[in-house]
């Protein structure tokens, strides 16, 4: 793919950010530039207008330690879901979505019942896991400086 | 001062369209007043293929799924229209600025585009039958010559089956469109199960949609693109858009915009009509004189006009509209299931909850499969994080149906709504206050209870119920209500604005009450039978003046 972001490229703090995003989302270390630029545009666009502190806080926590986010994701979905990290969230989801080599990923894979119940099962209980963990987290991150 | 020999129609919506063709045909001159917004921006960037190859080949996609500014990415509660995309945006555009609404109990939604609300409307078209009309002045074979002529004009189809009676006869049906495998899969069932349905008052069918399984004209038969919610390519579903055009085949029909009628003024001792309009690109007033005026510009800005020429500002007058509930359910049987990728986005299939020991009234509800929304949309539903849910949603996706159930609804103090007038110089604001009593909510949820039972028994396991507030079904009507008792700010039975010897009303606002049943098929019914009556009467009066 020619317009993928590496790794080792130097990026902006938006960049990063939707980075972080896109590869929590996709479970992809590769993610296309078109992905980013309109997910920056998309940030502009929304919530362009200003974000209080504590919106801005847990931002700027899990972009300072990535392994956060799946946990803080999780409680936020629990205790805040309309902050501005879950609206960025659903922002790149909708980005990566509407982009055609992401179909596969988007698309229901047909299977036994018995094999969907367990994976909803699996989805249930590592949520359930993040949530705890988050929730631990959540005090801490609402205050990040 | 421009004028026509014939009639002014206001508005370009299904209602004013219908009332239009018959005045057309009969031969008198018709001048349609519309502001007329249309989209200009995205019907051209949508390539004509379906759902499934646009989303594995167009890098463009995003243009016209998410919008060019994102306006197509809603954030919060369920908000009303969820299936306006941002090639269906356009319905709404300046209707805040020129036609405003204070209210903070009903999520209103108005139009100024060329075929109003009609634009994106979903197609359901039903008929209201004796039941539906018992407290009205008029009955059904008041309309069912014009059910008639509207379904063979529109193009109506549908299946012979436990609905048909409930949704009318018509004899130019068309047969229905196909049924998804979700929609097949939870018909099967209730064939299997018809009896213990229909002792809970349940009754099943094919969805009855004004979009077509038959070429009809120019207009193509569905092509099961799944791409209804975004373009119009094709012309399956019906849009009074499509009539406007036709109507400009007659040299005697012109189609004036953008123009803004604000108010009207009998002239000649009640034998003409001055109607005011402005220009809203220029900002000029201008004046246009007429024989006859009938009035379609959508409960809400017909009432705005009534309201406004007879200075009855501070006034309340009422107003209904459907109850509205989505309960997104799982259809067990479906899980894990591959579904067939041909597919419509519109309703599936119809449902009907008779009156029974739990509810008094008649419950109105329609189906519809999720797909052509994208993924991203019911995620956010879901108090999970984001990248399990994404998963968990796509687990669930093909066994997705949504209910919006609708419930009848009857005028109330507690439901009014006031035209007040602009201090600043500004567009008059039209305040809407909306709030049910609580025995009739407590009935609503009781109906549900019983309607989600039975889909319990299908295999649909509800996983909630959303209400996105009061004004969220769209179906409006009851502001000038039509009546056989002679009430100031109502019309008599034929529609005509009592006080008034030329003006006639032709939409929602004439409807006392709305029936649980979608209500446009019967607009543009009775805006049929206005039309028919104006012509009749102008004939009269030329018989008379030869
Ligand atoms: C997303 C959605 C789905 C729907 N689904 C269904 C369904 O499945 N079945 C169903 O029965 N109904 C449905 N509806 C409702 C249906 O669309 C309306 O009932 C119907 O379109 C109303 O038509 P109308 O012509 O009476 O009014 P409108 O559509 O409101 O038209 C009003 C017209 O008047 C014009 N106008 C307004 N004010 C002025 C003015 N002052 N001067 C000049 N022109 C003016 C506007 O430009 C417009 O052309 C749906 C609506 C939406 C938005």
């Amino acid at each position: 793919m020619a317009s993928v972001i590496e790794r080792t490229r130097t990026t902006t703090t938006s960049e990063q950010e939707g980075l972080l995003l896109a590869r929590y989302l996709l479970r992809a270390s590769d993610v296309p530039r078109d992905a980013l630029e309109r997910f920056e545009t998309g940030c502009e666009a929304l919530f362009g207008a200003g974000s209080n502190a504590e919106d801005l806080a847990f931002c700027r926590f899990v972009t300072r330690r990535p392994w956060s986010l799946p946990y803080l994701d999780a409680a936020l979905g629990i205790l805040k879901p309309q902050t501005l990290l879950r609206k960025k969230l659903f922002l790149m989801l909708a980005v990566l979505e509407a982009m055609p080599q992401n179909v596969a990923a988007f698309t229901p894979r047909p299977a036994p019942i018995a094999v969907v119940i367990a994976r909803l099962l699996a989805l249930g209980i590592s949520s359930g896991f993040k949530a705890l963990a988050g929730v631990c987290l959540y005090p801490f991150a609402r205050r990040s400086p | 001062m421009r004028l026509t020999d014939g009639v002014i129609v206001v508005g370009s919506g299904a209602s004013a369209t219908a009332a239009a063709f018959p005045l057309v045909r009969a031969g008198i001159p018709v001048l349609m007043l519309d502001v007329g917004n249309v989209d200009d921006h995205y019907a051209a960037v949508i390539p004509e293929k379906s759902f499934t190859e646009l989303r594995g080949s167009d890098p463009g996609q995003h243009r016209y799924f998410l919008g060019d500014d994102f306006e197509g990415v809603p954030f919060g509660q369920v908000r009303v229209g969820a299936q306006l995309t941002p090639p269906r945006r356009f319905i709404q555009r300046d209707a805040e600025r020129l036609t405003p609404m204070n209210t903070s109990t009903f999520a209103g939604v108005e139009s100024l585009a060329k075929g109003g609300l009609g634009a994106g409307w979903g197609a359901v078209a039903v008929q209201f039958d004796d039941h539906d009309l018992r407290d009205f002045p008029i009955r059904l074979r008041d309309l069912a010559p014009y059910y008639e002529s509207v379904a063979a004009r529109i193009g109506v189809s549908g299946a012979a089956d436990d609905l048909h009676e409930r949704y009318g006869n018509c004899s130019c049906l068309q047969p229905p469109l196909e049924l998804d495998s979700l929609g097949a899969s939870i018909l099967d069932r209730y064939e299997k199960r018809r009896a213990a349905m229909n002792q809970m008052g349940v009754y099943l069918g094919r969805a009855r949609l004004a979009a077509l399984s038959r070429d009809l004209g120019v207009r193509r038969a569905q092509s099961y693109h799944d791409m209804d919610f975004y373009s119009d390519r094709e012309q399956s579903v019906f849009r009074p858009a499509f009539a406007v055009d036709e109507l400009r085949q007659f040299p005697h029909f012109v189609y004036a915009k953008p123009y803004l009628v604000e108010r009207f003024c009998e002239t000649d001792g009640g034998q003409g009509i001055e109607v005011a309009a402005l220009h809203t690109e220029s900002g000029r007033r201008e004046t246009f004189k007429a024989r006859r005026l009938v009035i379609a510009a959508g409960t809400l800005g017909t009432a705005r006009i009534v309201l406004r020429s007879l200075e009855r500002y501070d006034t309340p007058v009422p107003i209904v509209s459907n109850p509205y509930t989505y309960v997104p359910c799982i259809h067990l049987p479906m899980l894990g299931k591959a579904v067939k990728d041909r597919r419509h986005s519109l309703t599936q299939f119809g449902v009907i909850l008779e009156p029974g020991p739990r509810s008094a009234r008649r419950v109105h509800a329609q189906a519809y499969s999720y797909r052509s929304l994208l993924l991203f949309k019911i995620v956010k539903e879901a108090p999970l994080p984001v990248a399990e849910g994404f998963h968990v949603m796509r687990e669930l996706m093909n066994s997705f149906v949504i209910l919006g159930i609708h419930h009848e609804d009857r005028p109330a103090v507690t439901k009014r709504c006031v035209l007040r007038k602009a201090k600043d110089g500004g567009p008059d604001r039209l305040e809407v206050s909306y709030k049910n009593p609580q025995d009739v909510e407590r009935e609503q949820a009781s109906a549900e209870k019983v309607l989600l039972k039975a889909f319990r028994k299908l295999g649909c396991w509800p996983l909630k119920r959303i209400h996105p507030g009061n004004g969220a079904s769209i179906h409006y009507g009851g502001t000038v209500p039509m009546t056989s008792e002679d009430r100031e700010l109502t019309t008599t039975p034929e529609c005509q604005l009592r006080g008034t010897s030329t003006v006639f009303l032709a939409d929602g606002s004439v409807l006392p009450y709305l029936p649980a049943k979608a209500l446009t098929l019967t607009l543009m019914a009775n805006a049929e039978r206005v039309g028919v009556r104006v012509s009749r009467e102008l004939a009269w009066k030329e018989g008379q003046r030869s």
